[in-house]
């Protein structure tokens, strides 16, 4: 085994004969000693003094607004998109925050605040692996999504810390430090309440017609826009979904939609035509037609039955289907169907992101408890001018499993396709009567 | 290619050569002793004062908590001051005010008054964090506070305070058990302590307990079976917070066995914190009761920052 002295010896004797002798051990240290310590510096300023100066300047940048900051907030999971809420950052770290939604209950107190309500709390803009906007004090507005309870301990797994990662005038980008959603703040040209009333105007206005076409440079694309997400097949298929945010213009988007290698960070409304328009105007989303409407309906359109044969408002054929499923539901579930409907889930998005169903409610003898059942659908247009379109339901309903009884009124409206609308008025629709193409005698109503 | 022993064997010929005897040492020693230049030192400090905003409350707290006991009350919520286990939101700026002006008088000034400012200013930790929410956990349990090495207190669920006596006894239960391990862990407390349960401490499995089996066993609560210093912190919290009737009730409910177990604890307590520290646990109790009672009873004002 080799010693310690014995492998120094070595070494040296090795050193020695490389090197020359004495003037060897000189050259060695020449070449040791020859690089100096000293560094050019990259940078003009230490660290802490140029995370300061981001500090000061993300600060100024912040309370420049005189009316503030449009605040495009996405919450939880996504699942609503985006939330619009405005901030006011002043010098002295107030923030004054308002919000497009009421908010309610959030630290169960039962107290309530009403949309475009400005609360304010306090905020800082401190070092924390990078330069952090935290709002730090609480504020009922901002906090509501972290409140964690006893049955939620992440509450709804939202941040109230965020890094900056990048600042201008018209543009600040920060993203979320425990959960990652990016925080979008864009400057206010008037006051927060009068943003937010528009606001809700736009989401009221828009959410009530679900868009189903974009037309990108001349060419018709479907896509589905609704309860604030974005819809669209990639060129690979595979199903893109980009939330979005209402604002008083039109629609905001959590990342740009690319159709047709066109991209569009957000979409103006057009109080004329109706229309969706891109900045650059290549994206366009048309006021969908009556019959693309209530493709996308966000509403429920209902089956027609009763106690006796009269009340059912189908053809003979479903009328007998339907009655099986529904009596067979009395009798092996103990349930009374309620409703049979096609159209809007009454599952909120929170609950369920599929938004089309074919969908049932039952109840039972039990005061207050009801059951949702329901498949996804989806409708689309075949022949517009013929008002011709095809119903698809899709397997594996939710909750469905106790009800393989629903199955043959599924396969009657599946095997039926396509089917010509007959709306009692296609303006303003309150009843329709689907009746199958391939067979006219086939056929159901539907009423709102 | 040229080899590394190649350049040294041509660098040791040319070497002797270029420098020349004693001159050749001279100019070694202007390379080896003048290649390095000096750098001067900035003289800015790489710490940068951040500006600081001189809220009405703050200026309260630096009157109240800092200036007299050198105690950093942080009612903003600063991630690295909390567990990170815990998803937690801020706490509201009025509650964080009323928590304060509610700890100040019913727990850092009871201490003033029975045991001498000097006492508080040296012994209470120097660091407490205001948190808005409960902190829950997986397992859904809730922690209404927590305390570091003596340093810091971090009271949670001040969006809920309220100044009824339930409240309080929670809030005041945990800072006195808090500091009563910080005492101990200066002075020391007799070792007989350990032996009266010795035997019947179950560490992780109190939480299984109910108060009525711990009663009965000779411990004040099931954390206090947990182990002997838990014990001993838990007795003496609660022997301050209950009124000298529930205390009395509480032993009731020990009975036979369990009562004079627990009294046998108490009574070195007593000892303790009188020889230690020249505390009467009576007389404490008495201050902090007629305090508790005084902001339930709504005469202490804790919303001014005047």
């Amino acid at each position: 085994m080799l010693s310690l002295r014995t492998i120094f010896n070595t070494t040296r004797q090795q050193l020695l004969s490389l090197t020359g002798g004495a003037w060897g051990w000189v050259f060695f240290s020449i070449v040791l000693l020859s690089c100096s310590p000293k560094t050019d510096d990259v940078f003009d300023a230490s660290p802490a003094q140029r995370q300061q100066k981001a500090i000061d300047d993300y600060t100024a940048l912040l309370t420049s607004q005189e009316y503030g900051w449009a605040m495009d907030f996405y919450p939880s999971d996504m699942a609503l998109g985006g939330i619009a809420y405005t901030t006011r950052f002043t010098p002295d770290g107030v923030v004054e925050v308002a919000c497009e939604m009421l908010i309610d209950n959030a630290k169960g107190d039962k107290v309530k605040y009403p949309a475009a309500k400005v609360v304010k709390s306090e905020y800082r803009i401190i070092p924390s692996l990078g330069v952090m906007l935290t709002f730090d004090t609480y504020n009922p507005l901002i906090h509501y999504w972290s409140q964690p309870s006893g049955t939620q301990s992440e509450g709804l797994a939202t941040d109230y810390e965020f890094t900056f990662v990048s600042a201008t005038a018209d543009e600040i980008v920060l993203r979320g430090r425990k959960y990652g959603h990016l925080l979008r703040l864009y400057p206010l040209k008037e006051e927060a309440t009068s943003y937010l009333n528009k606001v809700i105007q736009m989401r009221a206005q828009l959410s009530e017609i679900p868009r189903k076409r974009a037309v990108v440079d001349g060419q018709s694309l479907p896509v589905t826009v609704m309860s604030s997400h974005f819809l669209y097949d990639e060129a690979d298929g595979t199903l893109k979904d980009i939330p979005y945010t209402y604002t008083a213009a039109g629609i905001r988007f959590y990342e740009p939609v690319v159709l047709a290698g066109v991209g569009a960070p957000e979409l103006y409304f057009n109080t004329t035509s109706h229309d969706l328009l891109s900045p650059d105007s290549r994206m366009l989303l048309p006021l969908p037609t009556p019959l693309e409407q209530f493709c996308g309906t966000v509403k429920q359109w209902h089956f027609i039955y009763g106690a006796t044969p009269a009340d059912y408002d189908m053809c003979d054929e479903l009328r007998d289907i339907m009655k099986t499923f529904i009596s067979r539901t009395q009798k092996e579930n103990t349930e009374n169907v309620d409703d049979i409907y096609i159209g809007m889930n009454k599952q909120s998005v929170e609950e369920d992101m599929q938004r089309m169903v074919f969908g049932w409610s039952t109840s039972t003898s039990m005061v207050g408890v009801w059951y949702e059942l329901r498949y996804a659908l989806d409708m689309s247009v075949v022949d517009e001018p013929n008002l011709v379109i095809n119903i698809k339901i899709l397997d594996g309903g939710i909750y469905t499993g106790n009800y393989p009884q629903v199955v043959p009124v599924l396969d009657f409206i599946r095997n039926n396709n396509p089917y010509q609308l007959q709306f009692d008025d296609i303006q303003n629709p309150h009843y329709v009567r689907v009746v199958s193409q391939k067979d006219s005698s086939k056929w159901f109503a539907l009423k709102l | 290619m040229i080899s590394l022993r190649t350049i040294f064997y041509t660098t040791r010929q040319l070497l002797p050569s270029l420098t020349g005897g004693v001159w050749g040492w001279v100019f070694l020693s202007l390379l080896l002793f003048t290649s390095c230049a000096k750098e001067e030192l900035d003289s800015q400090s790489v710490f940068v004062d951040r500006a600081t905003t001189d809220k009405p409350f703050d200026k309260w707290i630096y009157e109240n908590y800092v200036m007299p006991y050198n105690i950093d009350l942080k009612y903003h919520l600063e991630d690295k001051e909390t567990d990170f286990q815990y998803t937690l939101v801020p706490a509201l700026t009025e509650n964080s005010i009323k928590v304060a002006h509610v700890v100040l008088y019913c727990w850092l000034e009871a201490y003033d008054e029975v045991a001498g400012v000097d006492f508080t200013r040296q012994y209470v930790p120097k660091v407490i964090q205001l948190v808005g929410s409960n902190a829950h956990n997986k397992k859904g349990t809730v922690v209404m506070g927590t305390a570091e090495n003596g340093m810091k207190v971090t009271l949670y669920a001040v969006n809920f305070f309220k100044t009824d006596r339930t409240t309080l006894n929670t809030y005041f239960q945990i800072m006195h058990h808090e500091f009563t391990h910080i005492l101990t862990q200066n002075r020391e407390y007799d070792t007989e302590f350990r032996t009266i349960s010795d035997g019947d401490y179950i560490t992780g499995d109190w939480s299984n307990k109910f108060e009525s089996e711990s009663l009965a066993a000779g411990f004040i609560t099931p954390y206090a079976m947990s182990e002997y210093n838990e014990d001993f912190a838990e007795t003496l919290s609660y022997y301050l917070i209950y009124t000298a009737t529930q205390w009395k009730s509480k032993l009731t409910l020990a009975g036979e066995e369990g009562a004079p177990i627990i009294t046998r604890k108490i009574e070195l307590i007593r000892k303790y914190m009188q020889t230690a520290w020249g505390i009467d646990i009576d007389e404490l109790r008495d201050v902090l009761q007629r305090r508790i009672n005084d902001v339930v009873a709504g005469k202490i004002d804790i919303t001014s920052l005047e």
